[in-house]
């Protein structure tokens, strides 16, 4: 997206986790199959890697580690062994501003994402300012370019969150995450608090920032029809690990694995004859 | 569902048999800072003794506060309209004591989210053997012994385990097994599902759904299953009616409907359903959003967003008729089925455009 990228080997895939294991302290109770005596072993040597502009879906039920695996690449939780290299990179400390911003999360509840007493173009102005990413006189049209690029009309800028719908929060909280220029996008979630109808324009969304600004987008979600629409390349993650990986067509037509056909074989299917 | 027939609206053919449950032109009215709003819109609809019916419709159609409607829990200062007659008595003109006896023996709920519907501070056993005590007047062992049964029903190992455990000790797939089996616990002839299975993952929606096909078969209940998802109403359900702001825009049974929509909305609601199979598509959007209820368009509220709008469209009167073998629709396209939007390809209407 922004210029210092560009000069990248493009070798160099945008994150890499290599072996990367995760555990937490389990209490008593809790009767987690695969777990160590006295660990939970939330990410048991998990690979994976995403070039640049590429889209890539992780998917895999609750528990399966989806949700730790980005909090491990965001640097909010350390693993206990493994590497996540991001940008060729250690990942970024939290003091580390200017890196930070390579890597922007988008939330699964659009409700609780967005501050409730914040207009949005305080939020999104706030951003840029702290980050110092344009002059100040320019910060205004630039929050209005961010909004109309996840197709917002302006009014929005002195609305509040409250007087949006899910979908509009969710076209928020990806102007915000586009607001810092960031290498990766991690969408957790984000269409599956959402209706069918405005799942699919926020997938066309995603689809047209991921094609016309090639934003690298890394997509979890237990939906495998949502991932197969979107992503061109898919991890399946089962208590833990990477059960199988591969392009979304090849994994959809032929699964490999077992647990990626009881996924496929769970959604509810519709018999299209219009 | 019966073919509700044109113009049975009144609601005084005295109680019809067949049916469990009988809305007849009911209407809801909600205050709002800016005016009156009405959240249910008329709507007409038999369901019989034991049959699935799903409500599907958008975010703010009206689908949740239609059930709280049959259900009388409506937010203060809602306005009702119309007849919910249960069982051939009309719950409206009830008490709320007596509208409560009924509901607690007789209809019972499944809410959506089970993370919240749960008592966190009691055990669930307890709360799953409260119906039978005061409804049945169990005693406490018997109670006890009722809800382990339940347990059991509903697929859980180890159940009088499970009955001494606190909800945020089970998964979410566990607790939605357990407020099913709290709304078995009184033999309901209605189960109300709000979304039962949104906020679950596919595999555990899947068993969800198989667990409740089972047990409404076992027991001959009637289910309502409000949903905005077409897919999950389709393995569920045996009928179905779609709802558009506060409408209901189409009814029938749910192959037909899904094989062959009467209403434009309908089919724009199926073409948003990604697909499992087949080639690979972009996500086909119904574009727009749902209008604003205040400021509602003339005629088919639908036509501004609608691919296949007329003009007449936009004055036509709302007309839910039959448009044949016991179905409804409000489309003016109902009779003849769906054209594809002018210029637009039939293969590509059919799969959005290929990636």
């Amino acid at each position: 997206m922004s210029t210092d990228q560009d000069v990248e080997a493009a070798e160099v895939p945008v994150i890499d986790v290599r072996n990367v294991r995760v555990t937490f302290p389990r209490r008593h109770g809790g009767g987690d199959p695969g777990g160590r005596r006295g660990r939970l072993v939330a990410l048991d040597g998990v690979s994976l890697s995403v070039a640049r502009g590429e889209c890539v879906g992780v998917v895999g039920e609750s528990g399966c580690g989806k949700s730790t695996l980005v909090r491990t690449i965001v640097g909010l939780q350390k693993p206990d062994s493994g590497d996540v290299m991001v940008d060729g990179r250690a990942i970024p400390t939290i003091s580390d501003r200017a890196q930070r911003r390579r890597l922007q999360l988008v939330f699964q509840d659009p409700f609780s994402a967005l501050n409730p007493v914040l207009r949005i173009g305080t939020m999104l102005g706030e951003l840029l300012r702290v980050h110092r990413l344009v002059p100040r006189r320019d910060i205004r049209a630039r929050c209005g370019e961010l909004l109309e690029s996840v197709g917002l009309s302006l009014d929005y800028l002195d609305a509040y969150p409250h007087a949006l719908s899910g979908g509009q929060r969710q076209r928020v909280s990806i102007a915000r995450a586009l607001a810092l220029q960031p290498s990766v996008l991690l969408a957790d979630e984000v269409v599956s608090a959402l209706d069918v109808s405005v799942q699919a324009d926020i997938l066309n969304l995603l689809i047209r920032l991921h094609e016309e600004l090639g934003l690298t987008i890394l997509f979890i979600s237990h939906n495998l029809a949502v991932v197969r629409q979107l992503c061109d390349r898919v991890f399946v993650m089962n208590a833990g690990r990477v059960v199988e990986s591969g392009p979304t067509e090849r994994v959809f037509a032929e699964p490999a694995h077992s647990y990626t056909r009881t996924l496929l074989d769970s959604i509810p299917r519709i018999d299209r004859r219009w | 569902m019966i073919p509700a027939t044109r113009d049975n609206g009144l609601g005084d053919r005295g109680p019809d048999e067949a049916a469990l449950l009988r809305l007849r032109e009911l209407t809801v009215s909600l205050p709002t800072a800016f005016g009156e709003i009405r959240a249910v819109d008329r709507v007409s609809l038999d369901i019989r003794r034991g049959s699935a019916v799903g409500i599907v419709g958008e975010s703010g159609s009206g689908k949740s506060i239609l059930l709280r409607a049959v259900l009388g829990l409506l937010p203060a200062g809602a306005r009702v309209d119309g007849s919910v007659r249960f069982d051939g008595r009309e719950l409206t003109a009830l008490r709320p004591r007596q509208r409560a006896e009924v509901h607690g023996r007789h209809i019972a709920v499944i809410p959506q989210d089970p993370m919240t519907a749960l008592n966190p501070v009691r055990r669930v056993g307890p709360q799953i053997s409260e119906g039978p005590r005061v409804h049945h007047g169990l005693k406490r062992s018997a109670a006890r012994a009722r809800a382990i049964e339940l347990l059991g029903e509903v697929g859980i190992r180890d159940a009088s385990e499970v009955y001494r455990r606190y909800p945020h000790e089970l998964s979410g797939g566990m607790r939605q097994r357990v407020l099913i089996a709290m709304a078995l616990a009184c033999d309901p002839q209605l189960i109300l599902c709000d979304e039962p299975t949104t906020a679950l993952d596919v595999t555990v929606q899947k068993k969800i759904i198989e667990l409740l096909q089972a047990v409404c078969a076992h027991r001959d209940v009637a289910l309502i299953f409000v949903s905005h998802d077409l897919a999950v109403v389709s393995e569920l359900c045996d009928d179905i009616g779609v709802m558009y702001a506060g409408q209901l825009v189409e009814t029938g049974r749910v192959t037909e409907v899904i094989a062959d929509p009467r209403h434009a909305y309908t089919r724009a609601l199926l073409r948003s359903l990604p697909p499992v199979d087949g080639p690979r598509t972009r996500p086909t959007s119904i574009g727009g959003s749902p209008p604003n209820r205040l400021n509602l368009p003339s005629g088919c509220r639908f036509h501004p967003r609608c691919p296949v709008a007329e003009p007449r469209c936009a004055s036509l009167p709302f007309d839910l008729r039959e448009v044949g073998d016991g179905r409804r629709s409000a489309c003016i396209h109902g009779e003849a089925g769906i054209p594809e939007p002018a210029g637009h390809a039939a293969a590509a209407g059919r799969n959005g455009a290929a990636l």
